[in-house]
Formats: structure tokens, C-alpha cells, sequence
């Protein structure tokens, strides 16, 4: 019995030795990731193309402790008031202690989807709220999840869009209008503006598509000519305005 | 005859207790120098003195009582006593192994079920060591 009793208070020993050193371990290893400033968000990057809105926000994360991280997730929301705007759920492979991890959390939303719900956030710029939540396990043993919430400006890919009847020819049956707008979105404005012209009754009169390819902060300014069918031609009317198969403006015109 | 061996067992309790008593200090000062070390880093953790100082009490009870109660068979008894203490009082203040800590604009998370887990093992492990050290003192003759 006295033998027992010993080996048993040789493994309760062991155990607590187990105990006390893993916590404190783990808390040196994460000081350790937190001094080199080993988690880090970068520039978000982000394009629209074939009618998607896709963000790409990179992030890294250097391992500077002695542990693993495993089961790696971040998850990210992004609000517009109450209402929910995009989701991402990255789930990460291990870092190993001593590796750099380079990852990004996407966004791949359908323009169409967003502007059913936040159409103002094509032409008006917002504050947009953001929770994002990192979870990570270190020495397989001890789970940590950092929560945050943040807000964001988000900048209208068609700021100031000003739209003017410049002139109608009508001997060739062309109607120009002058449209402008500047791209305040942190993405490049990718893709094709169509205009549709209706006259007085409602009837289409005149269509137009023109390819635009806007950088970040730059602004836009053409002439579009719409050929109009003559017949159907009025003093008055109703044209609008699309990218990417969403209605961006709708507005009267008059000659 | 008899009141000198009363008078004996008088100066065994007096000096049991003034034993005892100077232990406990002793182990009061430990758990004063951890509160003081772990309290700088557990701001954030409002519940975190209140734990702390029912745990202390309560352990610095037991070391009393323990030491005490030595040679007799309730040594035993308040060690198990105080393993189960530690099992179920640990686990209730740590919330089960799931903590939420907040500061700031952050919110921190921590998951650490396998420590918890690790401690309840070795509890157990001291519950049966000591009822085995329990049976091995009553299996002793008193004059043993």
C-alpha cells in the first residue's frame, strides 16, 4: 500500500507541476507573439467585377512564441445600421511556433444582392460597423477568442453621380447626356454603365452601354450618346441609369 | 498521575495550536504574495477578489484544521474534504473552464476545459491517496 501511495502522490505531483507551468508558459509565448507585434491587419483591397463586390483584407500572423496555434478562425461582420452587409468566415491552417502565416478574409457579394438592401451606398458615403473575432488554440490546450468592434468609412463607388441632357441631333437621332460622379470606394469601378431613355407614355426610346474603369479616388466624366428610335421620341421623358444590372438613378429629362 | 497526563495533553494542544497557528500565517503570507502578483494582471476580471479571498479563507482553514487534527484519522477526512473543495470550487469560479474577460473595446475569451480537466484528475487521484493513507492509519494499533 505504501508503494501506491507513493507513485500516486508522484503523479498528483506531476499533474500540478502540468498545472502551473502551461498557463504560464503559454502567457510568456503569447507576450512573446504580442512584442513583435505578431498579429496584423493590412490594407483591405477590393474590386468590382462581373457584377460582384469582392473585398480581400489581408492579414498576417507571425508565430513569434513557442507553441503552435491551432484551430485558427476569424470571422468577420460588417453592419450597415442594423442590417447585416457581409459575412466571412475564414478558417486558417496551424501556424507552427517560428512561421509567418499570410492569409486574407474575403468578401465575394453579388452587387445586385447588396443593392436590394443598401442601394444609398452606391452614391452616399456611410460609417459602417464592423465586429470581427479571432480564435485561435495554443499548446492544443487552452482556446482564446478576441472580440472587437469597430466602425469603418465607407466611401460611394459613385459619389456626386450628376447626370446632364447635353444635346439631342435630330437629324442622326442622338441624344448626348453628360454623366459624372467620383469613386470614393477603396476599389477600382470595373464594368459597363447602360442608359435607358423612355419617353412621355413610358416607352423605351433610346438605350446606350459605355464601359468604365474608374481607380480609387479618381473621377468620371463622358459623354454618352444614346441612338433613339424617332418614333418614339418625346420632349419628355424618364432615363435611368444602371451598373452592373442594378438601377443606380432614375430621373426626369426634358428638352 | 492523571493530572500530570492531562497536563500533557494541555501543553500537546497548546502546542498544536500555536503550530498550527504560526503554518497558517505562513501559508496567509503565500496567499497574500500571489494575490498581490496575480491581482495586477486579473483587472479586467471583476469576480476575481472575491474568488480569490473565499479560496484563500477556506484553504487557510483547512491548513489549521489539518495540521490540527494530525495524527488522527480526521487529517485524513479534512484533506479529502478539501480535494473535493478544490474540485467543485474551482470549477464554479473559473465558470467551468470558460472565462470572458473586457477592456477597453476588446472582448477576450479564454477556453481552458483540459487545465480544468487535469486538475480534477489530480484531485480525484489525491481523493484516493488519501483514503488509502486514511485505511493504512486505521489499519495501525494504537499502539503503533
Amino acid at each position: 500500500m505504501r508503494h501506491t501511495i507513493r507513485a500516486l502522490g508522484w503523479i498528483i505531483t506531476i499533474l500540478w507541476i502540468i498545472l502551473l507551468i502551461l498557463p504560464v508558459t503559454v502567457a510568456f509565448s503569447l507576450m512573446r507573439i504580442i512584442e513583435v507585434e505578431g498579429i496584423g491587419i493590412q490594407e483591405p483591397r477590393g474590386t468590382i467585377t462581373n457584377g460582384n463586390l469582392s473585398i480581400t483584407i489581408p492579414f498576417y500572423i507571425d508565430n513569434a512564441g513557442f507553441y503552435d496555434l491551432t484551430d485558427l478562425e476569424v470571422n468577420l461582420h460588417i453592419y450597415n445600421g442594423n442590417k447585416t452587409l457581409a459575412t466571412s468566415l475564414a478558417k486558417l491552417p496551424n501556424v507552427q511556433a517560428g512561421e509567418v502565416l499570410d492569409s486574407s478574409c474575403n468578401f465575394s457579394q453579388s452587387l445586385k444582392h447588396i443593392l436590394s438592401e443598401n442601394h444609398e451606398l452606391l452614391t452616399k458615403d456611410a460609417e459602417l460597423l464592423g465586429n470581427a473575432s479571432l480564435r485561435f488554440r495554443v499548446a492544443s490546450t487552452i482556446a482564446f477568442g478576441v472580440t472587437t468592434n469597430f466602425t469603418m468609412q465607407w466611401g460611394a463607388p459613385f459619389s456626386n453621380l450628376a447626370t446632364n441632357m447635353i444635346s439631342y441631333d435630330p437629324g442622326n437621332s442622338i441624344l448626348s447626356v453628360s454623366v459624372s460622379f467620383k469613386n470614393q470606394a477603396f476599389f477600382q469601378v470595373n464594368g459597363s454603365i447602360a442608359i435607358e431613355l423612355y419617353n412621355s407614355a413610358g416607352e423605351l426610346a433610346g438605350s446606350a452601354v459605355h464601359n468604365i474603369n474608374v481607380p480609387s479616388g479618381q473621377s468620371f466624366q463622358s459623354f454618352i450618346n444614346i441612338a433613339v428610335d424617332p418614333a418614339k421620341m418625346s420632349n419628355e421623358g424618364v432615363f435611368c441609369l444602371y451598373f452592373a444590372s442594378s438601377k443606380i438613378l432614375e430621373r426626369e429629362w426634358k428638352l | 498521575m492523571d493530572d500530570t497526563g492531562s497536563k500533557g495533553n494541555f501543553q500537546k494542544l497548546v502546542f498544536k495550536i500555536a503550530k498550527a497557528t504560526l503554518i497558517t500565517a505562513a501559508t496567509g503570507v503565500v496567499w497574500l504574495a500571489l494575490w498581490f502578483l496575480t491581482s495586477i494582471f486579473m483587472t479586467s476580471y471583476p469576480q476575481y477578489s472575491e474568488h480569490f479571498a473565499v479560496m484563500a479563507w477556506v484553504m487557510l482553514f483547512f491548513t489549521f484544521a489539518i495540521i490540527i487534527s494530525e495524527e488522527t484519522i480526521y487529517k485524513y477526512i479534512f484533506m479529502i474534504i478539501r480535494a473535493f473543495f478544490l474540485i467543485f470550487y474551482i470549477a464554479y469560479a473559473t465558470n467551468y473552464g470558460l472565462l470572458y474577460l473586457s477592456f477597453e473595446n476588446y472582448t477576450l475569451n479564454i477556453e481552458f476545459i483540459p487545465l480544468l480537466t487535469i486538475m480534477i484528475l489530480a484531485n480525484l487521484i489525491d481523493v484516493a491517496r488519501r483514503l488509502l493513507q486514511a485505511i493504512e492509519f486505521a489499519s495501525q494499533s494504537p499502539k503503533d
